[in-house]
């Protein structure tokens, strides 16, 4: 009996060990779908608006890790955040001593997401590599800061879009569009030009997500750029700020 | 027939239309994603080649319309050809709906078939809306060769194509007999098949070496082959030819299916399922 019990709690153990692996595959074929196709590009041409095959890498090993990051911080907030406020199930998140804003954003981390993070540092390695490490240690500084406001985008654009459920709560898919949305963050920021480069570097700036980190690691960030998003970063945050504190005013008001 | 019977004959289907047009109000946020959930990633892809172009002529033999072209096309051939029977097999071992359709005096494949020949239909109505406004607005990038016998074998293939990932899905959706946990197989399976099916970007893009074994699979005659056809891009002989494998694979994929299936079932009623 006891072994029996044995042999299936060691099946059920594998199967999870199967499934560890398998979900650690789809993430690499997830990220490899894209390099696939940059590398055969680059089988034909010799860059694209001015980014080698070795800068390509960098920027996407860059989205990679910054997307992976945020997916474990945000995901199953930001799932969990839409759906009190839709169904008005706030009021217990409110009354924590915490400040509300923090603890709707980052109340439980998803951690299967974190395998991501490898194939992302394999990427910027790569690139880096094959670049000949000509790297400066001011421009690693410079990248860990544009990596961090890469972040502080990514957080602002999906929490400020998330909470836009206090005014817009019929919105069901808000959260595949946010994704479908943030894919472009891996693509150089030099595409997206005219009416599309105004939304992508402004109004969404998914654009300046990846790009700067990836910019300023190879010394190529202009100063104009740089300040330009490091303002951007702040004022997206503060957004943030001001469209929640109206939303839960909002809530509260309606006796949610 | 009088003014007055007419009317009182179509009033049930006015008053239906009028419900129907309400309650798409009612939805137009859900309409307004449809409309954003097509154009972004097609908006992204044009802005990426449209840069990658600048600096070169041609890729792989695509002009750069061509290349807007074939991701418009390869969109419409995905909302028409994707069924997700791998799925639908995975739900019905794993929630006990299977006994109950065992039970009934069908034939489990015929019926599913069935369904998603009734889904197209749905799916071409709902892709088509997004799809048309793209096509309009990116008019000046598109093009198309109209000629109605292409057309017709255009139709043909795609048709094809539905009946090939059907069948294709229900032999990786036997695969649920020997495992319970198909999920993050089946995700694999999606990004790989789309990838060799040409779904994300023309197969022809690649390494000549990979584009000659990728043909040999039944892959490319889910999207590539049909969007090529559609678009007038082969000629008479390649069409006939591909025509063709389409139809030894369905055969193929047919009989694997079937084979596949008796022998889960065994496995499935010796479980007592």
């Amino acid at each position: 009996m006891s072994q029996q019990f044995f042999t299936i709690s060691l099946l059920r153990d594998l199967e999870y060990r199967a499934n560890l692996v398998s979900m650690m595959l789809s993430g690499l074929i997830w990220t490899g779908i894209p390099l696939i196709m940059f590398k055969s590009i680059y089988l034909h041409a010799n860059q694209i608006a001015g980014w080698s095959w070795s800068g390509m890498l960098i920027l996407m090993g860059t989205y990679t890790l910054i997307d992976a990051i945020m997916m474990f911080l945000l995901i199953n907030n930001m799932n969990e955040l839409q759906s009190d406020i839709m169904q008005g199930k706030l009021d217990f998140a409110l009354t924590k001593p915490v400040d509300s804003q923090f603890y709707v954003s980052f109340r439980q981390t998803n951690n299967s997401q974190l395998f991501n993070v490898l194939p992302g540092l394999l990427m910027i390695l790569y690139g880096l590599h094959q670049t000949g490490w000509s790297i400066h240690v001011l421009y690693v500084l410079g990248y860990l800061l544009f990596f961090f406001t890469g972040m502080v985008l990514y957080y602002s654009v999906w929490f400020i879009w998330t909470t836009l459920s206090f005014w817009l709560p019929n919105l069901q898919s808000r959260e595949r569009l946010f994704l479908d949305t943030v894919l472009m963050a891996r693509f150089p920021s030099e595409i997206y030009k005219g009416f599309m480069g105004f939304v992508f570097t402004t109004i969404v700036p998914v654009a300046f997500i990846a790009n700067p980190a990836a910019k300023m690691l190879m010394g190529k960030l202009s100063m104009d750029t740089a300040i330009y998003v490091l303002l951007l970063s702040l004022v997206m945050l503060v957004l943030s700020r001001f469209i929640w504190k109206r939303g839960v005013r909002a809530y509260s008001g309606a006796g949610g | 027939m009088t003014n007055n019977t007419l009317t009182r004959m179509l009033k049930p289907y006015l008053r239906t239309m009028q419900l129907s047009w309400q309650k798409g109000l009612e939805y137009r946020f859900g309409i307004l994603y449809l409309l954003l959930e097509a154009i972004l990633p097609i908006t992204a892809m044009v802005l990426l080649w449209k840069t990658i172009y600048e600096s070169n002529g041609t890729m792989a033999g695509y002009t750069f319309n061509q290349m807007v072209t074939y991701f418009i096309a390869g969109r419409l051939i995905n909302y028409l050809v994707l069924y997700p029977m791998d799925w639908k097999m995975h739900e019905m071992v794993n929630q006990g709906t299977l006994s109950s359709l065992l039970a009934r005096p069908v034939d489990v494949q015929s019926y599913y078939f069935a369904d998603m020949v009734g889904n197209r239909i749905v799916n071409f109505v709902l892709g088509c809306t997004p799809l048309g406004i793209i096509a309009i607005l990116l008019r000046n990038y598109i093009s198309l060769n109209p000629n109605y016998v292409e057309l017709i074998l255009g139709i043909v293939a795609i048709m094809l194509a539905c009946g090939m990932w059907f069948l294709l899905s229900w032999a990786v959706g036997c695969y649920v007999f020997w495992t319970h946990n198909l999920i993050s197989i089946l995700f694999m399976k999606e990004l790989i098949v789309m990838v060799l099916a040409g779904g994300f970007f023309p197969i022809d893009i690649l390494p000549s070496p990979m584009v000659h074994i990728i043909k040999l699979t039944p892959f490319p005659y889910l999207t590539f082959f049909p969007i090529h056809v559609l678009t007038n891009t082969v000629n008479s002989d390649e069409v006939m030819n591909g025509l063709m494998m389409q139809a030894i694979w369905l055969t193929i994929l047919f009989i694997l299916g079937r084979i596949l299936w008796q022998i889960g079932m065994k496995k499935y009623v010796e479980a007592g399922g």
